[in-house]
């Protein structure tokens, strides 16, 4: 269990995300207990887990012989579980709750698919990534899902801003020194494994340094919940949104306190003075092989099954079937930063795919801008806890030269991710993730995110424009050190 | 927020007395003679130590008791069998390091002193017991500011 | 109970018995004292008095037995932070000599600072890493000690390195035969292998992480790129380049199923050849592993597959913390909290029904401290010399007496005194 988190998470001890201490009472998001849960608690020598409103899981009592299930939900925000967080039985009660929610049809779901995803999916089954995109679209459907989206678009939209950032930074960086701390290198914030270690471990040297956008998944979190619900004509609270991405790190950052807003209850995505429900941008999040496990449970020959016609209201595909995207398996933010702010610093614009130079091993690279032979910008990816170990260690000795990183916790990036479909039988790892590239950009157009339609439009409707404040508001956030708690340490020394 | 308590409602002993140790001769006889260690002497040090959850002695609680403890002076051994409260009691490694430290101030250093769990007592009775027993963790632990505060504090009331 | 001997005394080669050897260093006590009354908080204290005795004395240490290599485990110290704790007793601080060169010595644990104050009385110039690692050292949250890489200079060793990355307390460290990398480990339940660059730069090359809990030792084999690590997993691991996947990994699990320990593995041991390996454990034994019984199968670095051939119980009563394995004279020398120091020998008698070798116990120092002893190491070019160290908080240089040889009174050299660290 423990090999599927990132190595960057494992090595920062999942225990101290996921906190234990004496009682695994869900206290959820600030809401009371109810009377008669109150009551429920007074047996001695049982451990009762409540179920709070309808958000939660509705969790078996604890009794003595019983293995406690518990889901994230309730992990992160409480502070008491009985069983240590590895031994935690996450998976099944992802793939079991997604499907009572579908069944008690108290909310409308819907599921968001990473293109990695999509990749795995598409490589284990042996079809294209749009044939994919299509039958699990009709499957899900199949299921009760209200729509299935792709989050390449919401992608688009967290590298503009990126970008927009970058160039901000680089500004500040060259101009006034009071300023100058923490700007550069930005160091991308897309991997919730690398975040989370940067936030336990290195705290105030290295946060600042951390990119404020948001990664695809919340964006999209952030589209579904608080713009394209209006659309669909559901309230926020309405709404039960699932992703599926290649890794079990993402459901750390599902369930982060800083991605929960308070509805407006007059409608709109403004913070009036009153409160109105406090939901979450995602609510769930599965992983390509529980993906697969499900299909796999029901019997469902995946390949045979028919393609539904996609949901194109937050999709990167077009009407005619075209799939766009973005070259870079962990989402291309080095390549659309680096062509971005030669453009808008240097005027340059860099055709064809990026000279890359591989430094210490395969997962370590950098490219550079040469204006007039000097070199002016120089970038790298590191991929791989190693390679972020060394990294850091340079940035905090203040020896980095890089000016962004694209950082990510798995060696060969996401398409790697712990999530993803295990090789067949007979096939090594290292051949799949070829496959698993080829397939990832299989028929897909690559277009610059500022191309793409759908996003012009909502910078133009809703934001207001890339690194905008209203797109600050919604699109950027935060990170905090992480102290460890004295709960998880009372037991675990 | 309120945090739950794992057993709010333990069961309370009373506290033996201690009348009976005026009575042996040793106390009155000659004074360089070595005392041996007996069970008594190492109960009386770790019955006042208080349970970190709640205010009671581990004596009370019936956490500790004399019987389950094993002393052999001559080979310089010491053991204890303690008995959590619960069987899924998260306390009880704390417990188990409340009682190594106590007695790492208070016995002489030949002791070899081993702290299990009653058999039986706990869900993780071989995984408690590890740890209780591995002198680098246990190290480790007092180097943890935290531990050591909550440490110190169940052990207040063994000091007087 | 130790088990009684089956078999009739084996005639060894020599018929040893142990005299302890004394060696006095007067400026070792001079420190002692002065470090005792000044009270140090925990962090300080233990482990840097180790590391300060060893940085000072080791140019006469190494006269005494040139090249040795005191690989003495480090144990996380207890007590000064708060009033009322004893102060640590004997925590020994580890350092492991480069092979084959004078000046690196990687340590872990240590606290410069506390050199650093030293150097202050002796108006020594300090190093400014020294003094940035000590601000590290005092960071409230306790940070985890930093592995130090020290360079000596003429007698005296001065940190050039400090590799921060471990979680919690760094547990060992080892250097490969090569000299070019170097292996920590943790209680964070990982394994880093860090390589040398040129101007005392470190770059970690992989981080491993396969244990399910605190590592408590590495070692490298003698002559391959061989990494073997020990755990409170009950386990034992085997580490080697996996030069398709361009990184290191795991090659072979030693656990309980395979006639491993069924508790906490605390040491590992070559032998000269590094064909044979031996581990000691919380489960009282010894174990006895051998890689050349198959060489068709291959586990990486060109070594076989390690299988269990022999297990060595009976004898300790409490947990074994350490082993080493002599290059010189083949017997294996094991610590263990039972205060006493055993030594073992291959019986190399024809096989038994088995056809598996045997071990018997040839020598044994019982109350060898009057606490638990957590190291011991055989001096690497004299057969007779042994070091073991202590909670008591003493070293204690032993000698191998030979039935066939004898000895002046008080052992060799230098006179009377116990070396107290």
């Amino acid at each position: 269990m423990a090999e599927k988190w990132s190595g960057a998470v494992r090595v920062a001890d999942l225990n101290d995300f996921i906190a234990p201490s004496q009682a695994c009472v869900v206290n959820l998001k600030g809401q009371k207990q109810s009377e008669e849960e109150q009551q429920g608690q007074a047996k001695d020598g049982l451990v009762q887990i409540q179920a709070r409103k309808i958000d939660f899981p509705q969790v078996r009592k604890a009794a003595t012989d019983e293995a406690i299930k518990v889901s994230l939900h309730d992990c992160l925000a409480c502070s008491g579980c009985i069983t240590s967080a590895e031994t935690v039985m996450l998976q099944q009660q992802s793939t079991d709750e997604f499907v009572q929610r579908l069944s008690s049809a108290t909310q409308a779901v819907v599921v968001s698919l990473s293109p990695q995803s999509r990749a795995s999916l598409a490589t284990h089954y042996g079809i294209t990534p749009l044939q994919a995109f299509r039958k699990l679209t009709g499957f899900l459907k199949s299921l009760g899902v209200r729509a299935v989206f792709d989050t390449s678009c919401s992608r688009d939209l967290s590298l503009l801003e990126s970008c927009q950032e970058f160039v901000d930074r680089y500004r500040k960086a060259a101009g006034n020194s009071a300023t100058k701390q923490g700007e550069l290198p930005m160091l991308a914030s897309a991997c919730p494994g690398w975040v989370c270690y940067a936030e336990k471990t290195h705290g105030q040297h290295i946060l600042p340094h951390i990119s404020s956008t948001k990664s695809p998944q919340q964006v999209m979190g952030t589209l579904v919940k608080r713009h394209a619900c209006y659309r669909l004509g559901l309230r926020p609270e309405d709404i039960y949104h699932v992703t599926i991405m290649p890794c079990y790190d993402k459901k750390l950052e599902a369930a982060r306190d800083d991605f929960i807003f308070a509805v407006d209850p007059g409608g709109g995505t403004g913070d009036s003075g009153q409160a109105g429900p406090r939901v979450t941008e995602v609510d769930s999040v599965l992983t390509s092989g529980e993906i697969l496990d499900l299909l796999e449970s029901r019997g469902v020959d995946f390949a045979a099954l028919e393609e539904a016609p996609l949901d194109l209201m937050l999709s990167s595909v077009d009407e005619a079937g075209h799939v766009y995207g973005v070259r870079g398996g962990a989402g291309g933010y080095l390549e659309t930063n680096f062509r971005h702010a030669a453009r808008v610093l240097f005027g340059q614009t860099v055709e064809g795919p990026l000279q890359m130079k591989t430094l210490r091993n395969a997962d370590f690279k950098e490219v550079s801008l040469e204006v007039d032979g000097k070199r002016v910008l120089h970038f790298a990816a590191a991929y791989g806890f190693r390679n972020i170990q060394n990294l850091v260690r340079k940035i905090k000795q203040g020896k980095c030269e890089y000016q962004f990183v694209e950082i990510m916790a798995c060696p060969a990036g996401c398409l790697n991710g712990g999530g993803q479909i295990k090789p067949r039988k007979g096939q090594t790892a290292k051949d799949l993730i070829q496959h698993l590239e080829a397939a990832y950009l299989h028929e897909v157009t690559v277009r610059d995110p500022a191309d793409n339609p759908l996003v012009q439009e909502l910078y133009r409707t809703w934001l207001g424009g890339p690194y905008s404040e209203n797109a600050r508001s919604l699109l950027h956030t935060q990170y905090h050190e992480r102290e460890r708690t004295v709960t998880a340490s009372i037991s675990n020394w | 927020m309120a945090v739950e308590l794992i057993n709010p409602n333990p069961v309370i002993h009373e506290r033996k007395s201690k009348a009976h140790r005026l009575d042996l001769p040793s106390v009155h006889g000659d004074e360089d003679a070595a005392e041996e260690f007996d069970a008594t002497e190492i109960f009386d040090h770790i019955r006042d130590i208080t349970d970190p959850e709640h205010p009671y002695s581990l004596e009370q609680l019936n956490v500790v008791s004399e019987e389950a403890i094993m002393v052999d002076d001559k080979g310089s051994k010491v053991g204890i069998k303690f008995t959590p409260t619960v069987q899924h009691c998260s306390m009880a490694t704390l417990i188990g390091l409340c009682i190594r430290v106590k007695l790492l101030r208070s016995l002489p250093p030949r002791f070899k002193v081993d702290i299990n769990v009653a058999p039986g007592s706990h869900a993780s009775e071989a995984a408690v017991n590890k740890q209780l027993n591995d002198k680098e963790r246990v190290a480790a632990a007092l180097e943890n500011p935290h531990l050591v505060d909550m440490v110190e504090k169940c052990l207040a009331s063994s000091e007087q | 109970m130790p088990k009684k001997l089956t078999k009739p005394r084996p005639r060894a080669r020599f018929y040893p018995y142990l005299i302890p050897a004394f060696y006095k260093i007067s400026s070792y006590l001079t420190v002692l004292e002065v470090i005792h009354s000044e009270k140090e908080p925990a962090y300080v204290s233990p482990r840097c008095k180790k590391l300060n005795l060893y940085s000072e004395g080791a140019t006469t240490l190494k006269k005494l037995h040139s090249g040795v290599t005191l690989t003495l485990r480090t144990r996380a110290s207890d007590g000064g932070s708060s009033p009322g704790l004893k102060p640590a007793r004997g925590a020994v601080l580890g350092g492991a000599q480069r092979p084959g060169m004078e000046r690196g010595m990687g340590t872990f644990g240590g606290c410069p600072g506390l050199l650093q104050r030293r150097q202050d009385r002796e108006s020594v110039g300090q190093r400014s890493r020294a003094r940035h690692q000590m601000g590290l050292q005092g960071h409230p949250g306790g940070v985890a000690p930093p592995d130090s890489i020290w360079e000596q200079t003429g007698g005296e060793f001065e940190c050039v390195a400090s590799l921060e990355g471990h979680e919690n307390e760094v547990k060992s460290v080892a250097w490969n035969a090569g000299g070019n990398l170097l292996a920590t480990c943790s209680r964070d339940k990982s394994v880093w292998i860090w390589e040398a660059q040129p101007g005392n730069e470190y770059e970690c090359v992989s981080v491993l992480q396969g244990h399910s809990q605190d590592v408590k030792m590495v070692r490298w084999h003698p002559t391959r790129d061989l990494l073997v690590s020990a755990s409170y997993d009950d386990t034992i691991k085997v580490w080697a380049e996996d030069g398709d996947e361009d990184d290191w990994r795991c090659v072979q699990t030693l656990s309980s199923a395979a006639q491993g320990h069924t508790s906490t593995v605390w040491g590992v041991a070559f032998d000269s050849t590094g064909d044979r390996m031996v581990s000691c454990s919380d489960d009282l034994t010894l174990k006895v592993w051998d890689t050349h019984t198959d060489p068709t199968t291959s586990m990486g670095a060109g070594a076989g597959a390690w299988k269990h051939v022999s297990t060595i119980s009976g004898y300790h009563e409490r947990t074994i913390f350490s082993v080493d394995w002599s290059r010189m004279n083949g017997l294996i020398a094991s610590a263990s909290g039972d205060d006493a120091i055993r030594i073992f020998a291959d019986d190399e008698e024809p096989p038994s029904t088995t056809g598996q070798p045997t071990f018997s116990q040839v020598a044994k120092k019982e109350k060898a401290h009057s606490t638990d002893v957590n190291c011991v190491r055989w001096h690497p070019t004299d057969p007779r010399l042994l070091a073991s160290a202590s909670d008591d908080m003493c070293v204690k240089i032993w000698e191998l007496r030979g039935r066939s040889e004898s000895f002046p009174n008080g052992g060799s050299a230098n006179g009377s005194k116990d070396v107290h660290l």
